[in-house]
This record gives C-alpha cells, sequence and structure tokens, in this order.
C-alpha cells in the first residue's frame, strides 16, 4: 500500500502525463506479475509433485528447459489414480471457481479480452487469487491445459487492481490491464516479447492494441528478469540448430498451415461443442461440472497418459524425432478431446499450451510423413514441430505475430521464422471463420473500449461548411417581437425548430420551438404579454470553418437541434443554420466514401 | 415546483404610499437588494424599466408582472407587492394594478421561468384568490394563500 502511495505521490511531484504514468504503473505491474508467475508455477509444481508423482507415481517427461529435478520413485505407476484424480482436482477447483468468481471459469483469457471490450477494464480484486487456486488445482492434478490463459487472468487481474487504487481512467486502466497480462505471459513463458506481443494482438482478430505496446513490454521485461532470475534463463525446449536453406520445403509448409486450419476447425468445434451442447445442457450443478469432466479425461489418461497436463515433455520427445507418426497423429484427436473436457467442464486452464501440444505433433506427424513419402527431401522433419506449434495457434487464436515469437522465443528456434511466417499466414489466411478466443472482436471499431474514437476522429476533420444549410434570407426574431410575431414566423417556416434572435449589435439569443410550444398554442394574458427576449436562450453560433466536432459539443451542452451559422469575419451575420440532422449526414457521407465496401 | 416556494415573506409590501409604476418597481427592487437576492439594484431596475418600455406586463384585472431576464440574479426571484389605491401600468388598461409581481429570471432558465409564468397567471386568474390577497394584512398570510391555492 505504500508502494501504490508512492506512486501517488510520483505522479503528482511531476505532473506526469497518461505516458508517464502508465510508464511507472507498468513497472510496478511487471514486478507483481512476475512475483505473482513465480508464486503461481512454484505452487503448480508442488501440487503436482504430490498428486502426480507421490501418489500415482506418474513421472512424465519434462521439457529440457524446465526440469524439477525430481527423481522417479521406483515404485510401479498406479494407474488407477490417473483415473481418480483430476476428477478429484475437478471437485476442488469447481467448488473454489463457482463458489468465489465464476468468472474465473474457463480459460482466462477470454474473460481479458471481455473484461478489455466490456467492463472498462476491470476485473473483481479476488480473481487473481481464485484463478491462481483453480488452475493449479486443475492443471497439477492432470487436467488437459495450460499456463497462459490463467497466468493472463492473474496478471491482468492485479493489473486492474492496482490502476484503481491508483484512481486512474478507465482507459488507462486498460492498458495496465494488458501490461498485467503480458508480464504474467512474458515470464512463466520465458517469452518477454511474445507475451508482449501476444497481449496486445489477442483482443483482436485482424487488429493490434497498439497504444499499449510500450506498458506491455515495459511489464514483460521486468516481469520476464524477476522469474528467470528465480527459475533460471533459457529455453523451454532444446532443439537443435535448424536451417532453413532449402526453399522447397516452404510448398510443405504451406501444406502444414492449411492442415492445422483442418485441425484447429475441429478443435474450436468440439472444445465449445462440448460446452455448449454438453456441460451446459447437463442437469447438474456448475460446482459439480470440473469433476465429471476431470472423470472422462482420467478416463482417456488411463490408457493414454501423456495427454494429460501440459504434455510438454513429450512435445520435448516430438522434437527429438523419437516418436512415431501415428503415436503423434493419435495424440492430436486424444489431446482435443481431453483439453475440451478440462476446459469445457469448467476447469480452469489455458488453451494455448495444448494448442502448442495439438499443433506440435500435427506438425511432427505431417515431417515425418513427407520424410518417410520422400526421404532426405526434408533437411530435418522435426522442424516441423515447431512450425506446426506456431502456426496452428496463429490461426485457431488469431494471433499470427505473437504465435510465431513465442514459439521462437520458447525454442530459440528463430531460424525458423520464415517458414513460421509462411505457414501461420496460411492458417490465418483460411481460418477466418474459427476462434478460438470468443470473446476477441474484429477490430478496434467494434470495441467498446474504442467506441466514439472514430466518430470524433470523423467528425474533427470536417467542418461545418461542408454540412450546414447556406440561406440568404434567415427567419430572425427582434428582440422585442410579441407573441403574435414569434406565432407568424413560426408557422411560415416550418423546417426551423430554433430561430435566432437579435437586436441592432446582432445576435443576442436564441429561441428554441421547444421551450414556447406551450406559450404558442394556448396563451393566457400574462404569456401573450411575452417578448422575444423573454422566452429565449443564451445565443449560440458556429463558423463555417469550424469543426463538426466542436459543433457537436455545442448540441450537447445547449440541447438545441439547430445552431445559426455566422460569417466568420463578421459573428453578428447569419449566413445559414446548421441542424443537427446536417451533422449526422456529413459523418454518414464521410464513413461511406471511406469505406467503399463494408 | 410549487408557486409557494418561490414567494418569501421578506420580499412582500404590504401597501406603501407610491404614485407611480416606477417608484413602485423601484421599491421592488430596493426589496430585493436588501434581502440580497440581486446582485447590483441600480442595474436591475434599469433592466426592468427598459423591458417595461417594449411592451406593458400588466395581464388585466389589475395585475402586473413586471420582470428582467438577467445576470443579476442566481435563481428565479419574486417580489410582491400589494395596493391599496392602484396605480395605472399601462395607458390601454385603465383598470388601476393593485398587485405587482416582480420576477427576476436567470438568463438560463427559460423553461422553468415559462412554467412558473403559466401558474402564476393560472392562479391570479381565480376570483376568491385575488380577493383573499387583496384583504390580507401580512405577508404570511399572502404565503398560505398561495400555499392553500395549490393543495
Amino acid at each position: 500500500m505504500t508502494l501504490v502511495h508512492n506512486l501517488k505521490n510520483l505522479f503528482n511531484r511531476y505532473r506526469m502525463n497518461t505516458t508517464g504514468r502508465l510508464f511507472f504503473a507498468s513497472l510496478f505491474i511487471g514486478i507483481i506479475a512476475g512475483l505473482g508467475a513465480i508464486l503461481f508455477f512454484s505452487l503448480l509444481q508442488i501440487v503436482s509433485n504430490m498428486t502426480l508423482h507421490q501418489l500415482a507415481h506418474y513421472y512424465p517427461p519434462e521439457p529440457a528447459g524446465e526440469l524439477s529435478g525430481v527423481e522417479a520413485s521406483g515404485i510401479p505407476l498406479r494407474r488407477w489414480l490417473l483415473l481418480v484424480l483430476p476428477a478429484l482436482g475437478g471437485l476442488i477447483s469447481g467448488f473454489l471457481v463457482f463458489s468465489f468468481a465464476p468468472e474465473a471459469e474457463g480459460h482466462g483469457t477470454d474473460a481479458v479480452i471481455e473484461a478489455f471490450h466490456h467492463k472498462k477494464g476491470f476485473i473483481r480484486k479476488r480473481v487473481p487469487l481464485v484463478k491462481s487456486l483453480s488452475a493449479v488445482i486443475t492443471i497439477g492434478t492432470g487436467g488437459s491445459a495450460g499456463r497462459e490463459g490463467p497466468i493472463a487472468q492473474i496478471g491482468a487481474g492485479l493489473g486492474s487492481y492496482l490502476a484503481t487504487l491508483l484512481r486512474l481512467s478507465d482507459d488507462e486502466r486498460r492498458m495496465l490491464l494488458i501490461a498485467g497480462a503480458a508480464g504474467g505471459i512474458g515470464a512463466i513463458f520465458r517469452s518477454p516479447l511474445g507475451g508482449a506481443l501476444f497481449a496486445i494482438e489477442v483482443l483482436y482478430r485482424r487488429d493490434f492494441e497498439a497504444k499499449a505496446l510500450i506498458p506491455a513490454l515495459v511489464s514483460s521485461i521486468v516481469a520476464y528478469s524477476i522469474f528467470t532470475a528465480r527459475f533460471g534463463y533459457g529455453f523451454l525446449f532444446h532443439t537443435p540448430q535448424y536451417v532453413f536453406n532449402r526453399p522447397i520445403e516452404l510448398l510443405f509448409y504451406a501444406l502444414l498451415g492449411l492442415l492445422c486450419t483442418a485441425v484447429g476447425w475441429f478443435y474450436v468445434r468440439f472444445f465449445y461443442g462440448t460446452r455448449d451442447s454438453f456441460f451446459h445442457r447437463l442437469k447438474l450443478a456448475p460446482h459439480l461440472r470440473p469433476a465429471l469432466g476431470g472423470f472422462m479425461i482420467g478416463a482417456i489418461g488411463f490408457f493414454a497418459p501423456h495427454i494429460l497436463a501440459s504434455g510438454y515433455g513429450y512435445l520435448q520427445q516430438a522434437m527429438d524425432g523419437s516418436l512415431t507418426v501415428s503415436f503423434m497423429l493419435l495424440a492430436v484427436f486424444l489431446k482435443i478431446i481431453a483439453t475440451s473436457f478440462t476446459i469445457s467442464s469448467g476447469g480452469s486452464g489455458g488453451v494455448f499450451a495444448p494448442s502448442l501440444f495439438i499443433g506440435g505433433m500435427l506438425g511432427g506427424a505431417f515431417g515425418q510423413f513427407v520424410d518417410h513419402l520422400m526421404p532426405g527431401l526434408l533437411a530435418n522433419p522435426s522442424a516441423f514441430v515447431l512450425v506446426g506449434m506456431g502456426a496452428f495457434f496463429a490461426g485457431a487464436a488469431k494471433v499470427p505475430i505473437s504465435s510465431m515469437i513465442m514459439v521462437s522465443e520458447m525454442t530459440g528456434g528463430y531460424q525458423l521464422l520464415v517458414p513460421m511466417m509462411l505457414a501461420g499466414s496460411t492458417s490465418y489466411i483460411t481460418s477466418s471463420r474459427i476462434n478460438l478466443y470468443e470473446k476477441q472482436v474484429n477490430r478496434m471499431a467494434d470495441s467498446m473500449a474504442h467506441m466514439g474514437d472514430f466518430t470524433i476522429d470523423v467528425l474533427d476533420r470536417l467542418v461545418v461548411e461542408h454540412a450546414y444549410q447556406p440561406m440568404s434570407d434567415i427567419p430572425v426574431l427582434q428582440e422585442n417581437a410579441k407573441l403574435q410575431d414569434i406565432l407568424q414566423l413560426v408557422s411560415q417556416n416550418e423546417a426551423i425548430t430554433c430561430f435566432p434572435v437579435v437586436n441592432q449589435k446582432g445576435l443576442t439569443g436564441v429561441i428554441s420551438l421547444n421551450d414556447i410550444r406551450k406559450v404558442l398554442f394556448d396563451a393566457n394574458k400574462a404569456e401573450s404579454n411575452l417578448l422575444a427576449r423573454d422566452q429565449m436562450r443564451k445565443a449560440v453560433s458556429v463558423t463555417p470553418a469550424e469543426s463538426l466536432k466542436s459543433a457537436l459539443k455545442k448540441f450537447i451542452t445547449f440541447g438545441y437541434n439547430q445552431i445559426p451559422v455566422v460569417d466568420i469575419r463578421n459573428e453578428n451575420e447569419i449566413i445559414g443554420i446548421l441542424r443537427h440532422e446536417d451533422l449526422i449526414d456529413a459523418y454518414n457521407r464521410q464513413v461511406i466514401n471511406r469505406k467503399p465496401t463494408p | 415546483m410549487r408557486l409557494s416556494d418561490y414567494i418569501r415573506e421578506n420580499l412582500i409590501v404590504l401597501e406603501p404610499e407610491i404614485e407611480s409604476k416606477e417608484t413602485a418597481i423601484a421599491l421592488l427592487v430596493e426589496k430585493m437588494q436588501k434581502a440580497g437576492v440581486v446582485s447590483d439594484g441600480k442595474k436591475m431596475l434599469h433592466e426592468v424599466l427598459e423591458r417595461e418600455r417594449l411592451g406593458s406586463t400588466s395581464i388585466g384585472k389589475g395585475i402586473a408582472l413586471p420582470h428582467a431576464r438577467t445576470q443579476l440574479v442566481d435563481e428565479i426571484v419574486i417580489a410582491l407587492m400589494k395596493l391599496q389605491k392602484g396605480v395605472v401600468f399601462n395607458d390601454d388598461d385603465p383598470e388601476p394594478v393593485r398587485l405587482i409581481f416582480l420576477l427576476g429570471t436567470p438568463i438560463t432558465a427559460v423553461a422553468e421561468y415559462l412554467k412558473l409564468l403559466s401558474r402564476l397567471s393560472k392562479t391570479l386568474k381565480n376570483d376568491r384568490i385575488r380577493k383573499d390577497l387583496l384583504t390580507a394584512d401580512s405577508g404570511a398570510q399572502i404565503r398560505d394563500i398561495f400555499s392553500h391555492a395549490e393543495d
């Protein structure tokens, strides 16, 4: 709390603008997100050690960059426990989530996206805690889900809470939400650039929240440094030094991109299908659904333990080239099913890790298949594992850039950027109809967070001259016009609802028909004495050179629907009238001209 | 909106000795100034009289509603005068005025002002209320008449 207080003092002492405030707040969020990631990861290791290792004696392989150092006990695998553990985890996590923070259900990233677009960046402060615990239990007991969703929601929740403590604006809270998510992801995957890019890319299908780039980068750098200071530097996966020097391979990479789209389509359909057509229709309390989901995963894990938890160790084996085509191909589909059961039942966990697994296995299977078919053509079939990881998520989650960067940062496979670009783009453009993140919107223009930006932007570029109705013979009222004069003018000018009132010096006021309607048609004795000056409102006018944005402000401030237009050199000369609908027309014309095809 | 909320006892003048509508209005403005509801009495008087020159504000049956739309008041204020022997407000209307309501209205309060005016003239149309007002002998009584009229 004192830190928050100091931060506030810093803002005030230097009278910082938004950029300055966000910079320092992002630094601070980076620290919390980094510590949050350490805590989350440590808890995850403790829980999976207690359950999968010590209870079930299941020691799945680990990725080379994340060895826990736990030695296998030598006691034979208690396979039946694999059937039970995920169900037990589901029971606890379901109870936690649905009792305390139902919005922490599912994969987390969507909740962050929704908070950004629809909730002014607001996440309840209990969410990070509930999400951490439930995700640790879901994943730690073998649930097939990843860490990106939970850590994104945890980081974003902390960012949102900090913004509230600092009493920042809604816009700034959204930026800190993104910074928090970026820090969390950048840290836990040791992918600082990828985490930052992911956080700004995942909000839209076809756009970036570019304004949040610097806060996201700052937070991610700090969080990454803190996390790696504790758990060590280096890549999550170890891979041979791939080189890309055979352009002919691009043909196969493009094919892999198409394959990713096909499997991605099945993944997304199955994932949300299980939720909407199965789990949500069950006559079962939401608290208990994750337990059922867990039991269903256990049933698969009983026969195929490699689909449990993150499965990173098996992905490492795929990169090492030690898995067969049929094993990998089967793993793709079993993983899709297991992930759907885990997350769609309401369990807590991300879709990124499973997507990496699915894409990697698919790529691995395809690479080996091509290698069997045309031996020697491919320099290294296992490079397809990496490219598959990047391309699959690029298309399914609509994050072509960050997906590529994250896979590169996790594997050190920067040499494969070109194949990833091709496969990723191929998958991205052919998969426009599928969407792993339901809450994504197409572009900024579709987001509530940017509502109004564009209208104001357009109106700022238009001037009154483009919109108003020039009139040579403006119906004006003298200040001392009597009621019958007003009545006459009103009946002669049906289209006008706001009459300028003038004296010898010029415009002195405006009479709005709305104000005087009753007086006009049903005047009593007192009212029939009224002169124009008794009934007018404050004079307001616009000039032809004024922007429509400024005119709109006047419409809103004064509540008239028509405003007199005065000459720019002589503001007492009325040259026309700007109606509210003229402004709207001008806006519409401009928007239609800008986008000839919708 | 209740009419009686606008009638304040300290802004009521009962049966003073006056000889013209100008002195009557001046007395009412002075009352407003003393009550601290108008920021500049001299300017206010000028504005009210100027308005009066543009068109009479008498509404018949011995009633007049002189007024100004002005920046000199912060909210709508009404000062009231009752006369034993009336004064002439308008040459076209020979009936002497015995009830004068001076209204000061902020420039921005158009809608409220028009509503108040309509309420006031409707109330004063009632013969009995007019008679009661003319026979009242204290400010408190006048206030009561308005609040009963609305119940």
